[in-house]
């Protein structure tokens, strides 16, 4: 049974890397900011001891950029606001890759812990690592009404607790970070031309 | 105040002028005047209080507010201790399981602190584990402060020290403040 489940397991994670390789996508419209999120429906990451909203800026590539095989440009992380005592750091670099209907938002590179989270209630410990949050994008419309798109995350990585200027009991455990609050969707907001939706096509 | 008075006095003045009318029309005016003069006192109290307002806003509120963060902050680490009080770092996970759970502590964090691995429980850091469990369960703006409080009093108890105790102001040994006291909590 173990080994089946091993070979599932196997199977699988060479598929989730297979996939995006040969997809294609391209994003529209070319060269707009967007942000993650709205007042309200920011996303949201969180522990079992706080969580945080954060920003995730971007820029769509110009073209011919933003039509690609696998479109992957970098993001811009920001704290929001926090649950009492609790803090996120971003050290690394966040891209964010669009295919089709899905996307992967990672944090990896740079320093080791892409994220890290904090909480003063457990003090000298922090969950830190390299961080992938994949989900759905759907597409908005700008007629006959405007609707912005949105991404809907599905699935989170964990990160590791660790000690931080201290002892802490839990290092070397693992935990996957929630994400979202509501109704899970978040917007994708156009910065540059408010009334057009960021699309992904093939 | 003033209003009312100066109208029974319009009423006054007309009721026992042998001119009517002019009473009339001089207690109307009078009751205007005094109805425009308390407008004007109003606003002009109006002004300088909230100009008193604006130039304090910055300060006092700000000190005010730090001082009751202090005090609040020192009353969620009393309650902290007094919670838990008497019990070992794994009696105080298991004690909270329930309510951090209810709280929103996932099940697998929970399961680090109430089924620790020996490597886990014997960490100098379990104490603060068990504490935060606890902390899950009050207040968030509080939580911080709660966890400290706990936290102390049970790393008190590991280190095989004397824990003070707060009602009596005696110090006791932990044997004697151990278990018995699981009771009132």
């Amino acid at each position: 049974m173990k080994q089946k489940f091993a070979l599932l397991t196997i199977v699988g994670a060479l598929l989730a890397l297979a996939v995006p390789a040969v997809s294609s996508a391209s994003m529209y419209p070319a060269g707009a900011t967007f942000e993650v999120g709205s007042a309200g429906a920011q996303p949201t990451l969180g522990t079992s001891i706080g969580s945080c909203q954060i920003k995730v800026a971007g820029t769509v590539p110009k073209a011919p950029a933003n039509e690609a095989t696998s479109l992957l440009f970098a993001l811009t992380p920001a704290t929001s606001t926090c649950s009492s005592g609790a803090s996120i750091k971003f050290n690394g670099e966040w891209k964010l890759l669009a295919t089709n209907f899905s996307f992967q938002m990672a944090a990896s590179g740079g320093p080791s812990n892409a994220v890290e989270f904090r909480s003063t209630t457990l003090p000298n410990c922090k969950l830190a690592g390299n961080y992938v949050l994949g989900g759905l994008f759907h597409n908005g419309i700008s007629s006959p009404k405007s609707m912005k798109s949105a991404m809907q995350p599905t699935s989170s990585s964990s990160l590791t607790w660790a000690d931080d200027g201290g002892t802490c009991a839990i290092a070397g455990t693992k935990e996957t970070l929630t994400y979202g609050s509501g109704t899970g969707i978040w917007t994708v907001n156009n910065l540059t031309t408010p009334a057009t939706p960021i699309i992904v096509a093939n | 105040m003033g209003e009312i008075e100066l109208t029974r006095q319009a009423r006054r003045t007309r009721e026992y002028s042998p001119f009517r009318q002019a009473g009339g029309i001089v207690g109307a005016a009078l009751v205007l005047t005094s109805v425009l003069a308390l407008a004007g006192c109003g606003s002009g109290d109006d002004g300088t209080t909230s100009t008193a307002d604006l130039t304090k806003s910055p300060e006092r509120p700000s000190a005010e507010r730090t001082q009751l963060a202090a005090i609040q902050g020192a009353a969620a680490r009393a309650k902290g201790r007094k919670a838990c009080e008497g019990m070992t770092p794994l009696e105080v996970a298991r004690h909270y399981q329930a309510a951090a759970r209810e709280a929103g502590v996932t099940k697998r964090f929970a399961q680090l602190a109430t089924e620790p691995s020996a490597k886990v429980q014997s960490s100098s850091g379990y104490p603060r584990l068990a504490a935060a469990i606890y902390a899950t369960t009050t207040p968030e703006k509080s939580r911080a402060a709660a966890a400290a409080g706990c936290a102390e009093v049970l790393a008190a108890d590991g280190e095989g020290g004397e824990v003070s105790s707060e009602r009596t102001g005696q110090t006791v040994p932990p044997s004697q403040g151990g278990a018995d006291q699981k009771g009132s909590n």
